[in-house]
């Protein structure tokens, strides 16, 4: 077992956790006095100190590959072999339906599946990495969702609300649970995409201002994505002023902001952004070691695919940068793949296998990767990763097109999980022969939610924040709506 | 209430006969022919609500605002302090802070019309345009390079952007803004600056970003944008099947698709003699082949459906519209029609857009969505009819309906939740704890250029210089593609450079993180318009505050410019500071902290030999404080 050198402060604390092998109990014991006692009145003084789950957790941290675009799920991780066998005929279903109101003949598969692991569990050509971790994932075949668009199935991927502006799932863990490390966000992205209101996806919405995300790189739909390699975090060390000085700049700033906070009354905008300042101020010591992999072996190098210039390298970083977050105790990561200039994601309604296959090879090395060495590092456990689009893609090929492509689909798709608490190597749910609509088990955006909620110990019923009259949650966001926690994928 | 066609108001009889169309232009003919939704139902005069406090109304707004209160047994703030007030109006009408002098003025007088005033001289401001077109640009996703792989640059599309901070600082009728947005070509011909105007303002319709392929995809971004800007709904979104919660059809889509690929836009100029005499180029349209589209079924451009008929939204329009003119694209109707003073929708977007600058909340919160799918009716809807007549029948003028709206009672209260005497309590009623009936005014954060041009302002950095170009200035044309010969990298080394208000820096589509300060306080992107800006919070904002060399350089400019006063003791030197960094005089126990934090800071600086250095030090270190905090970029 790999062990990096253990950063200064928080990280021998939480070796001490590891250690004392009670780390969970301890949270669950201090869950349970917690349950005891009344509201929290430290939460505006201290909005993102640690806060114990609602009942023991199985994760701590969640990494969510964000893949936009909606990736094909009959091309990757839902065999279907009738689709190869009838090939460019009429899907034989009843309530077929395109997303433009027809849909196409069949399009076979472009990539072979084979069987890994001990599982057995299929998994086609475009992802040979993630195929042999398949006994650490568990597939959720029978996702479906509401819409077809990309931008408002983004949207309730992300918040449970295809319109409204609401909180982001990471925004959500980070209200519930606090950072761990008092010395970085607790919810950082990793190249999140800023076209096209996108950034709208990853809004704390009406959530004090503490638990929005703090971004890092960028990816851009309209010029070529700047590389990960020049991310950096900015701006972390003043020209000239001492450090010991700026706290005490800082102290005289905060001093300020209370004594008006306390005339004028609650802000929960101000009280963020007080804190703001004091996450900063840590940021400066603690963000920039965490871009430099120097101490990292070229073997963890290799791994990921960060070693040489190539397809992976840009990802390979991203998950690798990702798994320091939350060996750091960062709550929330999300990384994203996102359109660049060539190309619009995953959205391949032309030349699939063309894109997908680009894809396909930028994203499979890292990502199992960071399963490989997350779990040599006995932080699978506790680490959640989840992985998917906004929806999948037509089983039939793209009417309008005709070249090679698939149309969106959200009536039967794809998402994985791996580590923190579910199990490997299982299947859950399906759609049918044809993987044209989920049959079996049906999850939706809300079961997703309430489902990783549940995984870091917290009631996705119980989440909430008044917001107006409402008692806001996650799984709620139209009138009516609940969400499932998936009992049967945990281990 | 009977209202005069609004283009009667802006064209003489002649220009209406050289510019009406052969027919009259469509309208409704009934109102039972429209759906129940109330935006698309034109607005209605009510006579003024009845309230109790009588004394606190100013304007008859008020009358609605309180009435609402009232009827929730809710008692409005009471008023803002001047101070407050100054800088609350100062940024809202010209994103800058109040300058010293003024705030002295301004306190000291006791005039009842003290604040009319100033609501008048802060209208007469050129920086009034410069502010307001700064929001309508978000409005019309302006851009200076059209994005993309390429990035080519629109080399004149700075030239609309002046134009829209002319039109603003010259109180141009809206509606007239509106047809020469939509039809600026097709309307009659005039003196040297009517011609600039009318031929300049279509180019916003040009700003579509690069992932424009067809000629179809163009008049979607052109139909998306305009509807969305002008009438809040967008019509774009029914182009490959109908809305699935707007009651818009593809047909309707196509019906405006039409009219605007009869219109030739494509990276097109014209050239133009200004006012001066100068000679240039402007982005433009002008006709072109005029005819109808046939449907493209499911969006698919290979299985051609019906032809259909250039023609309005029926929701809005009607069902039988009087047929577009055969030999024109139709644009000038479609402008015609939507400066109608009976249009249900162009005066109340453009009323609730005012509104929700003054009150950082829209009466219609989403200001770019009034269809079914908005999730909530307006707060107020009586309210805003009453603005958008009020709108119309002060001939559009936008200039006076700010006026309005700042001499509201509704606007001058205090932003404060707990009430003054009673300062233990927490105000906020469960009935609105979000205030969306007004009982308090809303705090809102500057925006990015806001922040920008207030730091440069504060320190005497800014350069008042209006108008121009970088791109121009660099000599690259509409072909000099930006990814070529290092020209992007041109732009970048001098983009820092341009120490003009932030609306002046070019707007490079690719590459919006390069103005980093306005990057992180969420100026938007480009690509779609953008109604609402985002506010976010976060660690990178506060670092950029602590140690960018931007923000220390502005620190030093203002450090300097302090010193430099003779004859002034250091607490009237603070005053000076409070006084132009956050708009008031800094209470005795700010100044007792303020000087401790001084002489703690030169006494900190051991390392400094240099007493002079000392000092310039201390004071760079505090002003910087104050850069840093939340009053400096709030505004109660």
């Amino acid at each position: 077992m790999t062990k990096s050198p253990p950063a200064a402060g928080w990280l021998s604390r939480r070796e001490l956790l590891q250690k004392s092998s009670i780390g969970f109990g301890q949270l669950a014991l201090a869950s349970l006095l917690a349950q005891q006692q009344p509201a929290r009145a430290d939460r505006q003084a201290h909005p993102l100190a640690v806060r114990p789950p609602q009942f023991a957790p199985r994760a701590r941290s969640v990494i969510f590959c964000f893949m936009q675009g909606g990736p094909s799920h009959v091309d990757t991780f839902d065999y279907k072999p009738l689709l190869t066998r009838n090939n460019n005929k009429t899907i034989p279903l009843a309530n077929v339906d395109g997303n433009h109101g027809r849909t196409g003949k069949i399009l076979k598969p472009f990539w072979r599946f084979r069987k890994y692991g001990q599982s057995g569990i299929e998994v086609s050509d475009l992802f040979p990495h993630i195929g042999s971790c398949v006994d650490d994932i568990c597939f959720i075949n029978s996702m479906y969702t509401a819409g077809a668009s990309h931008f408002p199935e983004q949207m309730r991927l992300h918040t449970g609300s295809d319109r409204l502006i609401r909180p982001t799932l990471g925004s959500w863990v980070l209200y519930g649970l606090g950072s761990e490390n008092e010395n970085l966000p607790g919810f950082i992205t990793i190249c999140p995409c800023y076209n096209f209101g996108n950034i709208t996806l990853l809004r704390g919405a009406f959530l004090p201002s503490a638990y929005q995300m703090v971004p890092i790189g960028r990816s851009n739909a309209i010029s070529p994505p700047p590389s990960f390699r020049d991310a950096q975090f900015r701006h972390t060390q003043h020209p000239y002023q001492s450090r010991s000085w700026q706290r005490k700049q800082l102290d005289f700033v905060s001093a300020m902001n209370r004594r008006k906070l306390d005339r004028w009354g609650p802000d929960t905008e101000l009280e963020g952004r007080i804190a703001s300042f004091e996450t900063a101020f840590r940021m400066q010591a603690a963000a920039p070691p965490l871009l430099d992999y120097t101490n990292e072996t070229s073997e963890t190098l290799q791994l990921y695919g960060v070693d040489q210039p190539g397809p992976t390298e840009n990802y390979a970083r991203q998950c690798l940068l990702a798994r320091r977050l939350v060996e750091r105790g960062v709550r929330f990561v999300e990384l994203y793949h996102a359109p660049n200039s060539n190309d619009s994601g995953w959205d391949q309604h032309n030349e699939l296998a063309r894109y997908h296959a680009s894809h396909a090879r930028e994203v499979d090395q890292p990502i199992a990767a960071l399963i490989t060495d997350l779990k040599r590092r006995g932080l699978l456990d506790e680490t959640l990763v989840v992985w998917g689009g906004e929806f999948g893609r037509s089983p039939g090929d793209e009417v309008t097109s005709k070249r090679g492509g698939r149309d969106h689909h959200p009536w039967g798709f794809t998402f994985w999980m791996a580590g923190g608490g579910v199990k490997g190597g299982l299947k859950y749910g399906r759609t049918d022969d044809y993987g044209y609509h989920a049959v079996e088990n049906r999850v939706n955006f809300h079961d997703l939610h309430a489902t990783i909620l549940h995984l870091l110990g917290l009631d996705h019923r119980q989440l909430t924040f008044q917001h107006g009259a409402e008692q806001a949650r996650l799984t709620d966001a139209l009138n009516g709506l609940d969400g499932n926690v998936l009992h049967d994928i945990m281990a | 209430m009977k209202h005069l066609l609004p283009w009667l108001l802006l064209l003489s009889v002649a220009e209406i006969a050289a510019a009406a169309p052969p027919t009259p232009p469509p309208g409704r003919t009934a109102s039972d022919s429209l759906g129940p939704h109330w935006s698309f139902q034109p607005p209605v005069a009510t006579p003024l609500p009845a309230v109790h406090n009588t004394s606190w109304l100013r304007q008859p707004i008020d009358n609605w605002i309180l009435a609402r209160l009232e009827s929730q047994q809710l008692v409005p703030a009471g008023p803002a302090d001047k101070a407050t007030l100054l800088r609350r109006a100062t940024y809202g009408l010209t994103g800058l802070p109040p300058a010293p002098d003024d705030i002295d003025v301004f306190l000291a007088d006791d005039a009842p019309d003290a604040f009319a005033q100033i609501v008048d001289r802060l209208l007469a401001s050129h920086h009034y345009g410069e502010q307001w077109a700064r929001h309508w640009l978000d409005v019309v996703r302006y851009a200076d390079t059209l994005g993309g792989t390429a990035n080519f640059p629109f080399a004149n599309a700075y030239r609309y952007r002046d134009y829209v901070i002319a039109a603003f600082n010259k109180d141009k009728p809206f509606a007239r803004f509106v047809q020469e947005l939509v039809a600026g070509d097709l309307l009659p011909a005039g003196d040297a600056e009517v011609e600039a105007d009318r031929l300049t303002g279509p180019g916003a319709l040009l700003l579509g970003p690069y992932i424009l392929n067809s000629e179809l995809d163009a008049a979607a971004d052109q139909i998306g944008m305009l509807t969305r800007a002008l009438v809040g709904i967008d019509v774009s979104c029914s182009r490959c099947h109908d809305h699935p919660i707007e009651p818009l059809t593809t047909e309707d889509f196509y019906g405006l698709a039409g009219i605007f690929t009869s219109t030739e836009s494509k990276r097109f100029e014209r050239q133009l003699v200004l006012p001066g005499g100068e000679t240039v180029q402007v982005l433009s349209v002008k006709e072109g082949t005029v005819k109808n589209l046939r449907m493209q079924r499911g969006g698919d451009p290979n299985d051609l459906g019906e032809e259909i008929p250039r023609r309005f939204p029926r929701i809005l329009a009607g069902d039988t519209q009087p047929p577009l003119s055969a030999t024109q694209s139709g644009r000038l109707e479609l402008a015609q029609w939507l400066t109608r003073a009976d249009h249900p929708l162009t005066a109340r977007v453009i009323a609730n857009r005012l509104w929700q600058r003054h009150f950082s909340i829209g009466l219609v919160a989403n200001p770019d969505n009034f269809g079914t799918s908005a999730v909530a009716g307006p707060s107020n809807q009586h309210l805003l009819d009453w603005l958008a007549l009020h709108l119309v029948e002060r001939t559009w003028s936008l200039k006076s309906l700010h006026r309005t709206i700042l001499l509201s009672a509704s606007y001058q209260q205090s932003s404060r939740i707990l009430r003054a005497n009673d300062a233990r309590t927490n105000a906020v009623p469960t009935s609105d704890p979000t205030n969306r009936l007004l009982w308090r005014q809303n705090r809102r954060r500057l925006e990015a250029e806001e922040i920008r041009d207030t730091l440069l302002s504060i320190s005497g950095q800014l350069n008042p210089v209006m108008g121009g170009s970088l791109l121009a200035k660099l000599g690259l044309g509409n072909s000099a593609e930006l990814k070529k010969n290092g020209r992007l990298q041109q732009v970048v080394d001098h983009y820092q450079k341009i120490l003009q208000r932030s609306i002046y820096r070019p707007v490079i589509r690719t590459e919006m993180h390069m103005a980093e300060l306005l990057d992180l306080f969420d100026f938007p992107g480009r690509d779609q318009m953008t109604g609402q800006r985002q506010t976010s919070t976060n660690a990178p904002q506060a670092l950029l505050l602590m140690n960018s060399p931007f923000v220390l350089d502005q620190a030093h400019h203002t450090t300097v410019a302090l010193l430099v006063c003779r004859g002034i003791d250091e607490s009237e030197r603070l005053q000076r500071l409070y006084l132009c960094t956050l708009g008031r005089a800094a209470e005795t126990e700010e100044v007792t902290a303020a000087l401790r934090y001084l002489a703690e800071r030169e006494a900190n600086l051991v390392e400094v030999t240099n007493a002079a250095a000392r000092r310039t030090q201390a004071w760079e270190s505090l002003c910087q404080a104050l850069f840093m905090l939340n009053e400096f970029i709030y505004l109660d």
